[in-house]
């Protein structure tokens, strides 16, 4: 018994003393929020990081630190050294580049995230356009800005029209044959931050860029939509009415013919949804009618126009070769590009209004 | 002269010695009548004799000129058993448990031993650990016999057999062991009379002086026997085939073979509906749990794993924290000592004083250290109901054992964070699974696993359900009753 | 050559599922999609499949032999090859079991590593772990069935966190189904047959069942369970990552867990490696028991000091893994090993001992 207690107390010194592990206790961090990296001429880049410093009272202030450096890693750490407490980025919620340094290439920020496991994968990216220091420079309302910014575009993505993105996504379809990836873009418009529109990548690099009136049409294509809004805008007898809709929900449904030879996608979209608001005087059948009529024009011409811009830039945000290899044996995924080019895609579009709100304008 | 101990020299004792040496006690009375018919001496323990009884049912029959011998006195006192010996031991023993001694001679080697013990026992009162609200409201006492007796009254048959002891060399402590015959396991029975009859030690004070003497692994903090001092419990457990020991002088008796789930079954669980029953139980493990790894869980993410912190309670969690010097795991242990302290207190002083400690102590304690910025208001929270839940085991006991358990998991935790938890809970698992309770496994029914016996462990099922006695006690007769389906399943308005 | 035991150490039959289950599931479980899908991609869940039924018939061969013989492999091997060539197989064997704990212990260690505490040094956590493993094992094998028991029913919870990441995942990375060669296929069955392995501990523990012949149907079983689990594992990977995103990850089983967010905590992974010290403890216990029990039955000497001396081996030999290299050629030396013990000796043992039984019988 007294060799066993003495044998255990000696391991336990032991122990305790050769298994110490660093400590990362809370409130002696300074825990990143948000980061941002800015594209400074040749190989170099302008990093920030955005803390929120927890005050006694409860209040947050937004706090940003900011170097250039080369590799974003090396950044982060030059961070450090003009910090008061070790900087940390396990709660990294947002990471933003601007656009300069998108159309560049973000590989190496991809590959330093994806390597480190304290990143965690609902990380969301997002592309500037200006400096990201500045937006993150910035305080809004009562957050700091990288806890502002993921509220901001996790909102926009489940009920609006930015689509879902994460950092998940974004390697998934960095990773996917046949499909890019592509990143919700954002703007500095005053006090404000704006959704301006989406960054569409070729691979690591931002090629190409769609504004916000077309991110209805886009996500309706590139996912299910929950309660995006959309405003038509129509000429009759020369007075303009607008429309308000909210889609409910959306479907659809791929054909592809002729896989092996010269596929032919037909997309065949069916978007439900109700109307919120009608500038004329009365919602009628003919109303919906419409509205119906109005929705679907603005869908397949936009698709249509949109399909073709990403063909043009041979880029397939849309994943519409992954459901072509997910149709084909032995896909090739080189025949699969030269092919896309030229491919045959149309995009037959459905819409039902199926509700008017509480109040009946029917008569 | 020594007093008489086995084995000293038979022909140094004489009766008359005995006596002599007893006088030397103050309490002894020891005194001559030579006014009655017949001469008498007298003699025994004023302290353990009740004089009511010698005055009432001795003396007169003493003064009664027709007796003139032991046998005549025998016959005519009209108490259950007067024992005329010369055995010097059965003497000692039965004066030290308070006989009166009657001699016609000083010099007589024999004498007649009168029973007239005082009982000055406790009245029967009121659960006080295990109260419940509905059922029966009766409570064990010091004594032995008003406990047999309790226990007698709920299990009238004539299998409930008790085997009694006298252990201690000093204390000579009745000790009974009950058990209902040919329900209870033999390889129980052997076991608990064996451990109970190998006992050395010069003084029992208390049951749990048995309980730590013959349980499966002293080095345990886990009891590996319930105690109650609730008649009910113990008949209940009796007729599911468990033993019982009872202690003279110790208001609680003992139960084993027992597992780790009993001891969080509390009796009013089968005085309400089911139902109910289980949804308490559930909440009872839930809230040990909680009480075991709540601080360390606290002490682990805030050292190690901020990642794991929702954005949201980040806030609270910092600013909380933001003034304190201390970091989380001392932040913890004081704050737990604190606690222990308070109910350390609490549970040393007079009722009343010790709720108002218990008031001072947990509310101007608590508020002052955090507003001096001591300790942070989330741990006086988490603690606060550590300690809470751990007071809704129903065995006393075992809330004991889950508060110092959480001491290791709280060192573990200091040291690898939630890897160190983890680690602690695989010793604990290892300990539980090595643990017997009278060589019966303590994890049963979850390890080995019975789903038989697993109808009254973490709920409780209805008593249809259960018409097998549990298959850990490994009784002989395994089905406890029997009866038909009374209602058979109807149809709609049938 | 009967092995007989006391009635109070045996263990009920129904037991055999969750040993052979917990030894099965291990630190493997952790990343094994990715060694699979190198090979056939989405089709690895067929191969998950195909390998979980070669077990089986394997099951059924051991099973054979040791119903005949009442005993152990080491009563078998001495039957088979007579004592002093069977011995030296048995001693093999052995060495086999002692690689294998040690290989579980000081892999996950690197899992702590890299994902929680990167300072953290190897031995005083293998100490820890392994004085815990001492006190089970020196419980005996009751306790050693208990831990695996426990060890299966505790961690059982995680399987529904699995359920997350289907929020994010994309059916369509399934098809199209059989798109591999049947030699791709059987190469993938191969790299899969080593998440199975385990269950060859069967050979030593068989004759503490009581009434060995009827655990063989629970021992089915419980191959069966670990079957679905990894079927259920490898669908969900399949679904979640694309299948080049898989192949740059190591721990895919991990990165699963960093998408699962609750209330009140995010970042799952971190409870799941820590719920894997739960998981690892069947396999080290049962693993280092039965090396220790093999030590016992061949050279006759108390269990506790065979124990004593493996386990100190294990601490002293897990330092010197130092790096991912050295630990991934250990893992795949001892799967190696396990495999052709497997499917290429237990067939020929199974042969070699039903030719020797019969010439026994006519001698």
């Amino acid at each position: 018994m007294k060799k066993k207690i003495i044998f255990f107390l000696i391991i336990s010194i032991i122990v305790a003393y050769f298994g110490r592990v660093e400590k990362e206790i809370l409130d002696e961090l300074e825990i990143a929020t948000s980061a941002g990296f800015d594209y400074k001429g040749d190989q170099k880049v302008e990093a920030t990081a955005v803390f929120p410093r927890i005050n006694p009272d409860k209040t947050i202030t937004n706090e940003t630190l900011s170097t250039t450096a080369n590799l974003s890693k090396e950044a982060l750490r030059e961070i450090n050294q003009k910090s008061h407490k070790p900087i940390e980025n396990g709660k990294l919620e947002v990471a933003v580049y601007n656009e300069k340094l998108a159309r560049h290439g973000i590989e190496d920020f991809i590959d330093t995230f994806h390597r480190d496991p304290s990143i965690g994968s609902r990380l969301i990216l997002a592309v500037v356009d200006g400096s990201s220091k500045k937006i993150l420079e910035k305080s809004y309302g009562e957050f700091d800005t990288g806890t502002y910014l993921q509220k901001l575009l996790e909102h926009n993505m489940a009920h609006g029209i930015i689509p879902t993105s994460n950092f998940h996504l974004f390697l998934s379809a960095f990773y996917a044959r046949g499909m890019d990836p592509i990143l919700p873009l954002l703007e500095l418009n005053g006090n404000n931050i704006n959704i301006k529109g989406l960054a569409l990548f070729k691979g690591p690099k931002m090629v190409m860029e769609l504004t916000e009136e077309k991110l209805f049409t886009f996500k309706s294509l590139y996912e299910e939509l929950r309660l995006a809004g959309v405003k038509l805008k129509t000429k009759e007898n020369n007075e303009t009415e607008y429309f308000s809709i909210q889609a409910i929900n959306s479907k659809k449904k791929f054909k592809i013919t002729n896989v092996y030879t010269d596929p032919e996608i037909n997309i065949h979209l069916k978007v439900t949804g109700s109307i919120r608001e009608y500038s004329g005087e009365n919602v009628d059948a003919t109303t919906i009618k419409k509205a119906e009529k109005l929705l679907k024009k603005k869908i397949s011409k936009e698709s249509a126009e949109m399909i073709k811009r990403f063909q043009k830039k041979r880029i397939d945000p849309l994943g519409l070769g992954e459901q072509v290899r997910s149709r084909t044996r032995h896909w090739d995924e080189k025949k699969w590009e030269e092919q896309y080019k030229n491919a045959k895609i149309n995009v037959k579009v459905e819409v039902i209004i199926t509700e008017i709100g509480v109040v009946d304008g029917l008569s | 002269m020594k007093w008489f101990r086995k084995g000293s020299k038979q022909e140094d004792l004489s009766l008359y010695n005995l006596i002599q040496h007893f006088t030397k006690s103050g309490d002894f009375i020891h005194f001559h009548n030579p006014q009655s018919p017949k001469p008498y001496w007298i003699s025994y323990y004023g302290s353990l004799v009740d004089a009511e009884i010698v005055h009432r049912d001795i003396l007169p029959y003493l003064q009664d000129p027709n007796i003139s011998g032991y046998e005549d006195f025998q016959s005519a006192v009209p108490i259950e058993k007067v024992e005329i010996t010369s055995d010097l031991e059965t003497i000692q023993k039965k004066m030290l448990a308070g006989s009166v001694l009657i001699q016609f001679s000083e010099n007589d080697n024999k004498g007649a031993l009168v029973r007239a013990e005082m009982n000055k026992a406790r009245e029967v009162s009121i659960p006080e650990e295990e109260f419940s609200v509905v059922g029966p409201k009766e409570s064990f006492v010091e004594s032995l016999t008003t406990n047999l007796n309790l226990i007698r009254k709920r299990l009238p048959i004539p299998q409930l057999a008790i085997r009694e002891f006298t252990v201690g060399t000093l204390s000579q402590t009745r000790v009974a062991v009950l058990f209902i015959e040919e329900i209870a396991n033999e390889e129980n029975i052997n076991t608990v009379l064996q451990r109970i009859g190998d006992l050395k030690y010069h003084q029992i004070l208390d049951s749990s002086y048995i309980a730590q003497m013959i349980s499966d692994n002293e080095n345990s903090p886990f009891p590996q026997l319930i105690d109650t001092e609730r008649p009910d419990r113990v008949a209940g457990v009796l007729a599911e085939g468990s033993i019982v020991i009872l202690v003279d002088g110790s208001p609680h008796a003992l139960i084993g073979p027992t597992t780790l789930v009993k001891f969080f079954a509390a009796l009013e669980d089968y005085f309400i509906n089911w139902q109910l029953a289980s949804a308490l139980r559930v909440i009872r493990l839930f809230s040990v749990s909680f009480s075991i790894l709540v601080t360390p869980v606290y002490v682990a993410v805030l050292t190690y794993h901020y990642e794991l912190i929702p954005r949201d309670l980040m806030a609270t969690l910092v600013s909380s924290r933001s003034l304190i010097p201390l970091p989380p795991f001392l932040e913890a242990v004081i704050l737990e000592l604190t606690i222990e302290l308070l109910r350390e207190a609490g549970a040393r002083l007079p009722t009343k004083v010790g709720q108002t400690i218990g008031i001072v102590g947990g509310i101007v304690i608590g508020t002052a250290s955090v507003e001096a910025g001591l300790t942070s208001n989330v741990l006086l929270i988490i603690v606060a109901l550590a300690a809470l839940a751990s007071f809704t085991t129903p065995v006393y006991k075992m809330g004991n054992s889950i508060r110092l358990i959480r001491f290791p998991f709280l060192l573990l935790a200091e040291l690898w964070g939630l890897i160190g938890i983890a680690l602690a809970f695989a010793f604990l698992m290892g300990h539980l699974l090595r643990l017997t309770s009278f060589g019966r496994p303590y994890m049963e029914p979850i390890y080995p696993p019975r789903l038989e016996d697993l109808k009254d462990a973490f709920i409780r099922l209805p008593f249809k359900m259960q018409p097998k006695r549990p298959i850990e006690l490994q009784s002989p007769d395994t089905i406890m009753f029997s009866g038909k389906k009374a209602q058979e399943m109807n149809d709609i308005d049938e | 050559m009967k092995v007989d035991l006391k009635e109070q150490f045996l263990i009920s039959p129904s037991l055999a599922f969750f040993l052979v289950h917990s030894m099965q599931i291990g630190v493997g479980v952790l990343g094994f999609q990715r060694y699979v899908a190198a090979m056939v991609e989405q089709d690895s869940w067929i191969t998950v499949l195909i390998a979980g039924a070669t077990v089986h018939v394997i099951i059924w061969m051991m099973y054979k032999m040791l119903n005949k013989e009442k005993g152990d492999l080491i009563s078998i091997h001495e039957s088979t090859f007579g004592k002093w060539l069977g011995g030296a197989l048995s001693f093999l064997f052995m060495i086999y079991l002692i690689a294998l704990g040690t290989t579980v212990l000081r892999s996950f260690i690197e899992v702590i590593q890299v994902w929680m505490f990167p300072m953290i040094k190897t031995w005083p956590i293998a100490l820890v772990y392994l004085i815990s493993v001492y006190y089970i094992i020196a419980g005996g094998f009751r306790t050693v069935t208990g831990v695996c028991f426990l060890g299966v029913v505790i961690p059982l919870y995680l399987v529904f966190t699995f359920l997350a990441p289907l929020e994010f995942s994309n059916y369509r990375n399934l098809l199209p189904i059989f798109d591999h060669s049947v030699k791709e296929l059987a190469l993938s069955v191969k790299t899969m047959t080593l998440s199975y392995l385990g269950f060859e501990l069967l050979l030593i523990y068989y004759p503490f069942f009581k009434k060995p012949e009827t655990s063989q149907k629970w021992f089915h079983y419980g191959n069966l369970f670990t079957m679905f689990l990894y079927l259920y594992l490898m669908l969900i990977t399949l679904v979640y990552f694309t299948p080049d995103h898989l192949k740059r990850t190591i721990w895919a089983t991990l990165t699963l867990w960093k998408i699962v967010r609750f209330p009140f905590v995010e970042r799952f992974e971190y409870i799941g490696i820590a719920s894997w010290v739960v998981v690892i403890l069947p396999n080290i216990c049962l693993a280092f028991w039965a090396a220790s029990r093999t030590a016992k039955r061949l050279f006759h000497v108390k269990q506790k000091k065979a124990l004593g001396f493996i386990l100190l081996l294990s601490v002293i030999a897990t330092p010197f893994l130092k790096d991912r290299q050295m630990i991934d050629r250990l893992n795949s030396l001892v799967s190696e090993f396990g495999f052709y013990f497997i499917y290429g000796y237990i067939p020929i043992l199974f042969v070699c001992y039903y030719i020797m039984t019969k010439v026994r019988k006519k001698a």
